[in-house]
């Protein structure tokens, strides 16, 4: 892949890509390097990519399984909760985006691809490489506990 | 604002400031200056390097000293295929042997792994730590096989010069299977190691009987627990929860707890931290945990990496905790005799029975599904439109009938019939009759019905040919259904007529089925 390449990458998934690390790891600065990590790496790969949305599913993959490798490692507990960039007078307990990033990450990140990057079931089991019958049950799991502290669940 | 409206608004805001783009981007501008002005120099280096690699492989005297230090580059500059690294004398490194390049010797351990993992252990010298790699399937590092993505390497907390490899994807990787692994040694460097995938186990079982306790009186007996450096497993006897027997399943969930699934898949919470272990006057809790499974049979409990970083002995472990019991370690361990104790800290090989009688017990829950004389379809509820119904007899024999379908088209096929079997998560059909459309003529659309086909004949032919699907049982939203290939099957009460027409056509044939019809 060229440098002009990537540039364009860079400017065109960066939200994607940030948004996706930070759902994960709700710290700014580990955020940050994962950002750098995911870029270099589509920069280095020499893939063909198919299409736009083999692009995007491919980063995806590439920065949860990062982000999964970071969480992983024996040191990475006590961290700042997020976050900087949303104002605290957001943070409001029912505030609906502050109660998903409270569940757990496998459970939070089936809700970020299905309700935010609206992938289907079948394509988020193939980004996480996990059965479509994972996926289905992470996604009830996840709405069964967000009806637990939300009212009208999602 | 709805809940779904708020969390999109407030993800929307989450972007990265324009100092990180650009500083990304400038990162890789000069990852490619660097790459160029190295080129040259990196090409001279390596053809030294080989040159040793060789000598050693084809002299034998040095057969644990391997050298597979090629990048992309260096095979196109020399015109190398694949074909052509096996033929310069590129072998398959293997457990105790070492691997060199750079002025770094890596040396392949152990594999480590249970069902859902797999860890390499490399012992490394030369460079104080290697900090990141990437791995493929195949002898060679192929981009276009890689599977995970860049893995930053764990250390062994008790051994400063090795690390554990972690290879992600264990679904995708068999015994036998070989596998390189492009390990960063840091300044545009690597070095690849190529090995054939050993699913080793190393693990510590015990047969124990505790009494877990919960709050609501309900309890749990603990009767196996397993220890690897992979997680901690535990196998619970539930028929004695009250919970259950008495109300049912209940689904109740809160951040961090643990879902332990119980007897024919239902579930019950355990509570917030409920497992503590203390091992080496470290302390580990539910946070240390990243991953958790559950197992096909419902009665194990899995906990995932808890990162010991090293093979955990019991001896070791001076506390666990499981809800409101303490297991009493030193009692555990002197349960057993010292010979039961140490025979299973060792290495074997995960037995291949095991894994036929996992898959057994998946083909029986499927088949128990399917001949629960039940009509399965394709579609979830019985609407106003077609349905697709399947009828599988205890006895071996199958239907297959289109419903209330239109038929569209001459040649389309109405039903189906033959035998049908499982076998390793597998629906294997044998048609052996078919009924197609014959003849008829096209009818245009009109208000009620779609373009279709009339007075076409129904003709059954005598076939012999196989379908097969990949099958899996599973459960959402309460409701359980059989995975087909790309689509799934669900157990339909229909009315009893068309039931029994395909009953019929599965067990008695063509003939019955028409008068029925």
């Amino acid at each position: 892949m060229t440098i002009d390449n990537v540039e364009k990458d860079v400017k065109e998934y960066s939200k994607l890509v940030y948004r996706t690390a930070m759902s994960i790891l709700k710290n700014q600065h580990d955020t940050e390097d994962i950002f750098q990590e995911v870029f270099i790496k589509l920069y280095e790969q020499k893939k063909e990519f198919t299409s736009k949305e083999h692009k995007k599913a491919w980063l995806i993959r590439v920065t949860i399984n990062e982000c999964k490798s970071l969480l992983r490692r024996s040191w990475y507990k006590n961290r700042n909760e997020l976050d900087e960039n949303i104002q605290a007078t957001e943070k409001a307990e029912d505030n609906v985006f502050y109660v998903v990033e409270k569940l757990p990450v496998k459970y939070r990140t089936v809700i970020l691809l299905y309700y935010y990057e609206r992938y289907k079931e079948k394509e988020i089991s193939e980004i996480l490489h996990v059965s479509e019958g994972a996926v289905k049950s992470r996604l009830f799991r996840a709405r069964n506990m967000l009806k637990e502290k939300l009212e009208g669940g999602f | 604002m709805n809940n779904l409206d708020m969390y999109r608004t407030t993800l929307n805001k989450i972007e990265p400031e324009e100092w990180l783009i650009e500083q990304t981007i400038n990162r890789i501008k000069r990852i490619e200056a660097q790459k160029k002005n190295r080129n040259v120099q990196d090409i001279i280096k390596k053809i030294i390097i080989t040159g040793v690699s060789v000598s050693a492989c084809t002299g034998g005297a040095f057969a644990a000293a391997k050298i597979l230090n090629l990048d992309d580059k260096f095979a196109e500059y020399f015109n190398l295929k694949n074909g052509k690294l096996e033929e310069m004398g590129i072998n398959i490194c293997e457990v105790g042997e070492t691997v060199e390049a750079n002025n770094v010797k890596v040396t392949l351990e152990q594999f480590i792994a249970d069902k859902n993992n797999i860890y390499v252990i490399l012992q490394i010298e030369g460079i104080e730590q290697i900090s990141k790699y990437q791995f493929s399937k195949g002898k060679t590092f192929e981009e276009s096989n890689l599977l995970g993505g860049t893995v930053n390497v764990t250390k062994n907390l008790n051994l400063s010069n090795s690390c554990f490899v972690n290879l992600a994807g264990v679904n995708e990787l068999n015994d036998g299977d070989y596998i390189t692994i492009r390990v960063d040694l840091g300044d545009n460097k690597h070095l690849d190691i190529t090995t054939k995938i050993e699913k080793t186990v190393t693990e510590i079982s015990k047969q124990v009987n505790y009494k877990i306790e919960r709050e609501n009186g309900d309890s749990a007996i603990l009767k196996n627990i397993k220890i690897s450096p992979l997680g901690m497993e535990l196998i619970l006897d539930i028929t004695n929860n009250k919970e259950i027997n008495e109300n049912g399943v209940k689904y109740g969930y809160s951040d961090f707890d643990r879902i332990l699934m119980l007897k024919n898949g239902e579930n019950i919470r355990l509570d917030n931290k409920d497992i503590e272990l203390n091992y080496n006057d470290l302390i580990y809790t539910d946070e240390e945990i990243v991953e958790e499974s559950e197992s096909i049979d419902g009665k194990r409990y899995m906990f995932y990496y808890i990162p010991f970083g090293d093979l955990i002995k019991l001896d070791d472990i001076s506390k666990l905790t499981l809800g409101n019991t303490q297991i009493d370690m030193e009692k555990l361990v002197a349960e057993g005799s010292d010979d039961e104790k140490y025979s299973n800290i060792s290495t074997y090989k995960k037995d291949i029975s095991d894994i036929e009688q996992e898959n057994i017990i998946k083909d029986n829950k499927i088949k128990e599904y399917l001949t629960n004389n039940q009509i399965v379809s394709t579609v979830e509820f019985v609407g106003s439109g077609y349905v697709d119904l399947y009828y599988f007899d205890k006895d071996g024999k199958f239907a297959y009938y289109k419903g209330e379908s239109l038929v569209t088209e001459e040649g389309q096929i109405i039903s189906y019939r033959g035998e049908w079997s499982i076998e390793n998560g597998k629906l294997i059909l044998k048609v052996l009759e078919e009924e197609k459309a014959v003849g008829g003529e096209i009818v245009e659309a009109d208000e009620l019905f779609d373009k279709h086909l009339e007075n076409y004949e129904e003709v059954v032919k005598q076939v012999n040919y196989t379908k097969t699907y990949n099958v899996e049982k599973n459960k959402f939203d309460s409701r359980e259904y059989i995975s087909l290939g790309e689509s799934n099957l669900y157990q339909l009460s229909i009315k009893e007529d068309m039931k029994n027409i395909v009953k019929t056509l599965a067990s008695e044939g063509y003939s019955k089925y028409r008068e029925l019809k």
